[in-house]
């Protein structure tokens, strides 16, 4: 009878659409309830009796008038312009992390409450001003005696799920974490393939099984288990159950931005860098989604969430004098939804933050200008730490270098050729079996001598460890941490037991990295000891670290397990990635604590505050023209969110470019913060030599191009550590006045003075870039070097596939390189440099040269030197900078000690926008060959040879 | 007086000189200077290699690193290398930090050790084996060379005697395959008439027959079906359990066998229900008879038939543990009945095969002519074997002969890869390949082999495998590799491989050193 039955089920048609595997806000009750309502949320008053200072901070409550009221304290801190406002629950507390931020902070001493009958105000002693009205309840941030900027809760969308005990209301609760339903009705162990019920054999990272034959999984639910809501204890997604024994504990609150023209920040989201809206129409139907995930082949121009979270917002308001930029940092790790709005004609913009628990705090920053809100963030959650140098050199990976064969021979190309690289990557494949922090024994036997050879050139390895270990007894990192007991636990049968889930090695549980103890115990894993095979010129590439599951809702783990400390995941689940990041950061500080040396750690996963761990990057992108395009807009957003080190992989992860597409890719990453080449393993090589000639020169000139610009880079890498400055910068960050500028996202500024706008399109030979009003400009990328003048959109400037990306230097500024090609930064470590000196208009400019060991933390002790160069009055002029205010100051550097004196020479001075060639130049009474090139009026100093970090004088005669 | 001099400074690294930039006159060299770009860049002899890179294509600083950005991939820097053999290295590498010449001249005294002897003794060693590895190579390949030439004399007799066997083989056929046919239409004229009378014999009996065989056929058709629910041991009875011919079972449609199961077992699931219990016991009769007709008509003896009953009931049997008893004893008490049933069926039939009327002289003839053909194959096979082996596949003059038949493996990291030169290849039980055709490899036309059609891998086609042919003193397997996904190389160490003129040069040995 079987076989008779079997015929007639091929007779049914059984192909459903295979409905996307992550939420949306409609799938999700939290977000359905608060963002998308029914009906306006209760209206919140304020206790005009409770409002008093106490310990510097304002503190009152608020009420809709049913419940028991909030508590709502408004923390001004001393430095200016930054307002922490939260809101609580009376005798409530609720999980928060205690080291996301820097604090504590200190308060602002000499704030002043004043109050009306309608409302309080309370004056701040860096000239801001917090208003409070009381009916309805809103704070508003803005400066003393002028309109408000920032407005907390103006359009009364303020909540706060208070929970339920669990014991009277919530139904008795089985497995939390095993309801993976299969509409199907396979059995545990078993999927559906389309056809029948077959034996799981694994997991894969788009989140479907895999069989022993090799296919996958085909996923098809009835419309009713996409998103079931049983209520406030329980909701299922795409199969899995989410219990909620605490109940609804969900906070939001909007923010608006009175007078904002743009809104910029969110990062991450694979969306253009201008915020597009998400309610009122033009813009996307859905509210960005804050919940780190690891989201195979991601889409382009969707607000779903990605690998990172950063729930920071830059509004921009070109017509303003004075505050032209203002900001609001989020500060909840919960799966958050965040809807952009705006008002009439696209002004004053808002934002409304809705997350699934967690407190509500609101950091408020009113800056002067939009350096000043950088710096005033990364205050808050820390600066770019300074990578080592090595580390913006470029970087080769690939999934995979296969063995020791192969990385000799990838290594040999790049010698034999002359491009320079300082880093080799390996992917998950030299493990033993994906046990991390172990090799093949057969592709690489002796990774210690690999790594040797790779650092008599100066080059450095990278291996990738990822935070899910293999349940492997025999494992002994598995072991000890099952025997000490540090994973990550979930619920089954009433117990808690280690949590298991399925990644790259199968089985493996998942380290609990919130716990500091863990951390200590992941961070030895990297001594030379513990790491065998490892030398001190490996580091480290975090991956998965979302974390992703492979069979976990949403390829992650589902919420309700807990961390060491009984604290489910729904609370902790965003920065799951960072503390990570940081163990391993902090596991290879511990392997160099003697030589103080700087780790080097990429990561995927990121939040608030990662910037102080290492780098970051896109994911897996795809080798495709519009990935191409909205990289730069991607990690322009990333960085204004204070996270500096970011790159996306040059050529595209998934798929094969084509030679243009690779050149394109490669000219336009040498001119991002990070800058990688990577590939999937289906994908053809696309090492700099595997698409020939002219290719292969062509690629090597855009990275020779980069090397010869690192000093400049590492300059402007200091300043983002010293002072919180992104690396990358959007132009209104020098430019907010300029409205024109504002909406930019396919070019930016690395520093302050050299404006990108790389070649995206096919078969472009040319490109139009907008320059800011008042500003002047050298196409400094061509031997032309012609000028051009601000104020419009330049077209036509040359963007030759045999350069650079077009990159022009503002006039005013002096950039420093290091021209000689050389093999790897090390091997530019005494060479002489070259300035190039833009003359502004008054024919003055001036730039600085920032130098330390490249490698230690000897700088935060003062062990640096900065040079300042000016150029004024036909006099060039270098002099010691110091750039050690009270901001580096608080972000830990000492004042320059004066003990770093490289001998490192200037051999060139390039001089553009002179009128006329200069009749003699000299210094210190010594004449300075020079010539005049009257096609490009470019003068060319020869060989002054005077010390790059010394106090000397070049003089003009005219 | 300020210098003022026309000389170049590289503003980009991509960028080469340009005549326009500097005008169109060619300066004057000064004594001891040289000139560059073309003419267009003159520098004094105090600014050539002074560490700063004044001519656009480099020319100007081979001892320094200053112009690295200008002379890419060029080795420009000569190594010192006193008392040893000259070597040059890119301008990126002087002062750099890392030790490149082997006597440490591109870095500053002292930084780095002289390695030239090292080198040297290396070079040395290395060339040694290989000159050993050839010379032995060399020698064992001129007794492959031999083998193959005694082969091919052998050969070559042996195919010229094949050829005047055919000649001679060829009148015997001619003269037999007349005869044969002559008997041939003798026996055809003796069945027709035989036929003839038997289908006036069937004209009579078969109808009654028929009319009288219906019911009880159906009855016993239901009967058997009902016992085959489990049709898969149906179906294998009838395919291979009762022993009957091929031709007959191919004639058995294996539709019909399924249709009769799917009836049969709707019928007992109806039982009770009228009428359709009725419609499907109908049904089941229909698609049985066809079964029986099949049988019949395929020529199975009314034994074979029971046969088939009984297997199928034993079958079914086993199948059905708990009902096996009671089928079987309807079956066993249908036996009777179908047995006679069966009688009654056989029509007198006359045998219509052509054979059955032949000549006893015919069969001798045809025996006679199949060995002469089997006898004239057998020659031509010699014939075509020495062709193949000796004109496609062993190299040029052969020395690859020695080599066919043979397989030579090795295991590489995880894996033992196996190669038959001109057969297969193998990366454990992973077919990559077989043998297809020389390869240009190396510079030499027949310095490797493609091997193509291996197993298929999900999307990237089939794997293949080219070999590149070493010189060596036996035959070994070498590096193995990838170099894209399922696309795969190996080196091939043999004899065969080796030639007298690319012997490595030998290094110069340092004087002085030792």
């Amino acid at each position: 009878m079987r076989s008779l039955l079997r015929l007639a089920l091929l007779g049914v048609a059984c192909r459903a659409v295979d409905k996307s595997k992550f939420r949306t806000c409609q799938d999700t009750r939290f977000c359905r309830v608060h963002a998308r309502p029914a009906a306006p949320p209760p209206t919140y008053a304020v206790n005009d009796a409770s409002v008093a200072m106490a310990d510097g901070a304002l503190r009152f409550e608020v009420s809709e008038g049913t419940l028991a009221p909030l508590v709502v304290t408004v923390l001004p801190h001393a430095d200016a312009g930054v307002v922490n406002v939260r809101v609580t629950e009376a005798g409530v507390s609720r999980w928060e992390p205690d080291d996301v931020l820097l604090g504590p902070f200190a308060l602002d001493g000499d704030a002043k409450l004043s109050k009306t009958p309608a409302g309080a105000t309370l004056t701040l002693g860096g000239g801001g001003a917090v208003a409070v009205t009381y009916a309805p309840f809103t704070l508003s941030l803005g400066p003393a005696g002028g309109d408000p900027l920032i407005v907390v809760n103006g359009k009364d969308l303020l909540h706060y799920e208070r929970g339920r005990a669990a014991a009277a209301a919530a139904p008795s609760l089985g497995d939390p974490s095993g309801g993976d339903a299969d509409s199907h009705g396979c059995e545990d162990g078993f999927a559906w393939n389309g056809e029948r019920c077959l034996e799981i054999a694994g997991y894969w990272e788009d989140g479907l099984a895999r069989f022993a034959d090799g296919t996958k999984e085909v996923k098809t639910y009835k419309a009713a288990e996409v998103a079931k809501d049983d209520g406030d204890f329980s909701e299922t997604f795409s199969g899995h159950t989410d219990d909620v024994p605490n109940g609804p504990m969900s906070v939001g609150v909007d923010v608006s931005f009175p007078g904002s023209k743009a809104l910029f920040g969110l990062a991450e989201h694979a969306s253009q860098f201008a915020l597009k809206k998400t309610t009122g129409g033009g813009g996307y139907d859905e509210p960005f989604r804050f919940y780190n995930l690891d989201v195979f082949e991601y889409d382009l121009d969707v607000p779903m969430a990605l690998y990172g979270t950063i729930p920071l917002a830059w509004a921009v308001a070109p017509g303003r004098e004075k505050h032209s930029t203002v900001g609001v940092f989020y500060d909840n790790p919960t799966e958050t939804y965040v809807d952009v709005g705006a008002g009439p004609d696209d002004t004053t913009w808002d934002l409304h933050f809705v997350s699934e628990s967690g407190v509500l705090s609101l950091f408020l920053i009113l800056p002067e200008t939009p350096l000043d809100g950088f710096a005033k963030y990364a205050a808050l959650t820390g600066a770019q730490e300074l990578p080592p140098l090595f580390a913006l050199g470029y970087h080769q990976c690939r999934w995979n270098y296969k063995d020791e064969k192969d990385v000799a021979a990838v290594h040999g190309q790049f010698e034999a050729l002359d491009i320079p690289y300082d880093v080799l990557w390996l992917d998950i494949e030299h493990t033993d079996g994906k046990r991390y922090f172990t090799w093949d024994a057969n592709l690489f036997p002796d990774p210690a001598t690999m790594q040797d050879t790779l650092a008599a050139t100066g080059r450095k390895m990278v291996t990738i460890v990822d935070p899910h270990i293999k349940r492997d007894n025999n494992y002994d990192v598995h072991k000890k941490a099952t025997d000490a007991g540090l994973y990550v636990k979930e619920r089954k049968h009433g117990e808690l037991k280690d949590f298991e889930g399925w990644c790259w090695p199968g089985s493996s549980s998942y380290l609990d990295f919130t716990a500091a103890h863990v951390r200590q115990w992941w961070a030895e894993r990297f001594s030379l000891a513990n790491y065998g095979g490892s030398t001190a010129n490996l580091y480290t590439w975090n991956d998965m670290n979302e974390p992703s599951v492979f069979n976990g809702p949403e390829v992650t783990m589902a919420k309700t397990l807990v961390n060491l400390g009984g604290v489910e995941h729904r609370e902790w689940h965003n920065l799951y990635g960072m503390y990570f990041h940081r163990a391993t950061a902090e596991g290879l500080m511990l392997r160099d604590q003697k030589e103080n040396k700087r780790p080097f750690v990429l990561s995927r996963a990121f939040y608030a505050g990662s910037q102080r761990w290492g780098a970051i990057w896109t994911g897996d992108n795809a080798a495709r023209w519009d990935h191409l395009k909205v990289a730069s807009q991607m990690l322009l957003s990333i960085s204004v969110c204070g996270l500096s080190f970011a790159g996306a992989d040059a050529g595209g992860f998934f798929g094969d470019p084509d030679p243009e597409l690779m050149v394109r890719w490669i000219q336009a990453a040498a001119y991002t913060p990070f800058f990688r080449g990577h590939a999937h393993h289906d994908a053809k090589r696309r090492e700099p030599w595997s698409f020939g000639e002219p290719h292969t020169a062509r690629m090597r000139g855009a990275i020779a191009d980069r090397y010869a610009l690192l000093p400049y880079w590492y300059t402007t890498f200091a300043a983002a550590r010293f002072a919180g400055l992104p690396v990358m910068r959007p132009l209104w960050a020098h430019h907010a006045h300029d409205a024109d500028a504002l909406l930019v996202g396919d070019a930016w500024l690395v520093g302050e003075d050299l404006l990108v706008k790389p070649a995206t399109d096919a078969g472009v030979s040319t490109v139009d870039v907008y320059l800011p009003v008042g500003t002047t400009w050298f196409e400094t990328h061509t031997a032309a070097m012609t000028k051009r003048s601000g104020g419009v959109l330049a077209k036509g400037v040359p963007a030759p596939l045999d350069g650079t990306a077009p990159a022009l230097q503002r006039g005013g500024s002096i950039i420093p390189r290091q021209r000689r090609l050389r093999r790897s930064t090390a091997a530019m470590r005494s060479d002489p440099y070259e300035l190039t000196v833009a003359l502004d208009d008054a024919g003055e400019a001036s730039g600085s040269l920032y130098l330390d060991d490249f490698e230690t933390f000897g700088f935060t002790g003062g062990a640096f030197h900065k040079s300042v160069f000016t150029f004024a009055g036909g006099k060039l002029s270098a002099n010691a900078g110091n750039d050690c205010d009270a901001r580096a100051a608080a972000l830990g550097i000492a004042a320059d000690a004066g003990s770093f004196a490289p001998t490192n020479v200037v051999e060139r001075v390039v001089v553009l926008g002179l009128a006329a060639p200069p009749t003699a130049v000299s210094q210190s009474g010594k004449a300075v060959e020079f010539a005049w090139n009257s096609e490009a009026s470019s003068l060319v100093l020869r060989a002054p040879n005077v010390a790059v970090a010394g106090a000397w004088e070049i003089a003009l005669t005219f | 007086m300020a210098a003022r001099r026309r000389w170049l400074v590289a503003t980009a690294l991509v960028l080469g000189p340009s005549a326009a930039f500097w005008g169109k006159q060619k300066p004057p060299v000064p004594p001891g200077g040289l000139a560059c770009d073309g003419g267009y860049t003159a520098v004094p002899a105090t600014q050539i290699n002074d560490d700063y890179c004044d001519c656009g294509d480099g020319a100007d600083e081979p001892g320094t690193a200053a112009c690295s950005g200008a002379t890419i991939g060029v080795a420009t820097f000569e190594c010192a290398n006193v008392n040893y053999e000259a070597a040059k290295i890119m301008a990126s590498r002087v002062r750099d930090g890392a030790c490149d010449c082997c006597d440490g001249s591109d870095e500053e005294n002292g930084k780095c050790g002289n390695t030239c002897e090292a080198e040297y003794l290396e070079k040395h060693a290395e060339r040694l084996r290989l000159e050993a590895a050839r010379a032995a190579g060399l020698e064992k390949r001129k007794s492959y060379v031999a083998q193959y030439e005694a082969a091919k004399a052998e050969g070559d007799a042996a195919a010229a005697t094949a050829e005047s066997t055919i000649n001679f083989l060829q009148k015997g056929i001619d003269m037999n395959e007349k005869k044969v046919a002559d008997h041939e239409a003798e026996a055809v004229k003796r069945r027709d008439a035989a036929v003839a009378a038997g289908d006036a014999a069937y004209g009579l009996l078969a109808p009654a027959l028929e009319k009288a065989a219906g019911d009880e056929r159906s009855r016993a058709a239901l009967e058997l079906a009902a016992a085959a629910m489990e049709i898969e041991a149906l179906l294998d009875v009838v395919m291979n359990k009762a022993g009957l011919p091929d031709e007959l079972t191919n004639k058995i449609d294996d539709v019909d066998v399924l249709s009769l199961g799917v009836d049969a077992a709707e019928a007992l699931v109806n039982v009770g229900k009228e009428p359709e219990a009725a419609e499907h016991r109908l049904a089941a009769a229909g698609h049985l008879e066809k079964l029986f007709g099949a049988l019949h008509l395929g020529g199975a003896s009314p034994d074979a038939a029971t046969a088939v009953a009984l297997e199928v009931a034993k079958a079914c049997g086993a199948a059905l543990r708990k009902d096996g008893e009671a089928i079987s004893g309807r079956l066993a008490a249908l036996k009777g009945d179908q047995a006679s049933l069966a009688a009654a069926l056989i029509v007198p039939k006359v045998d219509d095969k052509v054979e059955t009327y032949a000549l006893p002289e015919a069969a001798a003839a045809k025996e006679a002519l199949q060995k002469l053909k089997e006898q004239k194959t057998a020659a031509q096979k010699t014939i075509d074997d020495h062709r193949v082996a000796f004109e496609e596949d062993s190299g040029p003059d052969g020395a690859y002969f020695p080599l066919k038949g043979q397989c030579y493996s090795k295991k590489i990291a995880q894996y033992t890869y196996e190669l038959c030169p001109f057969g297969k290849a193998k990366q454990d039980h992973t077919n990559l390949g077989a043998w297809k055709e020389w390869r240009h490899v190396d510079g030499r036309a027949d310095g490797g082999w493609h091997y193509a059609n291996g197993q298929y891998c999900a999307g990237h086609g089939a794997r293949e495998l080219t070999v590149a042919l070493k010189c060596g003193a036996e035959e070994a397997l070498g590096h193995v590799d990838e170099p894209s996904i399922c696309k795969y190389a190996v080196d091939f160490h043999t004899p065969a491989a080796c030639a007298p003129s690319d012997a490595p040069s030998p290094p110069e040995r340092p004087r002085g050193i030792f």
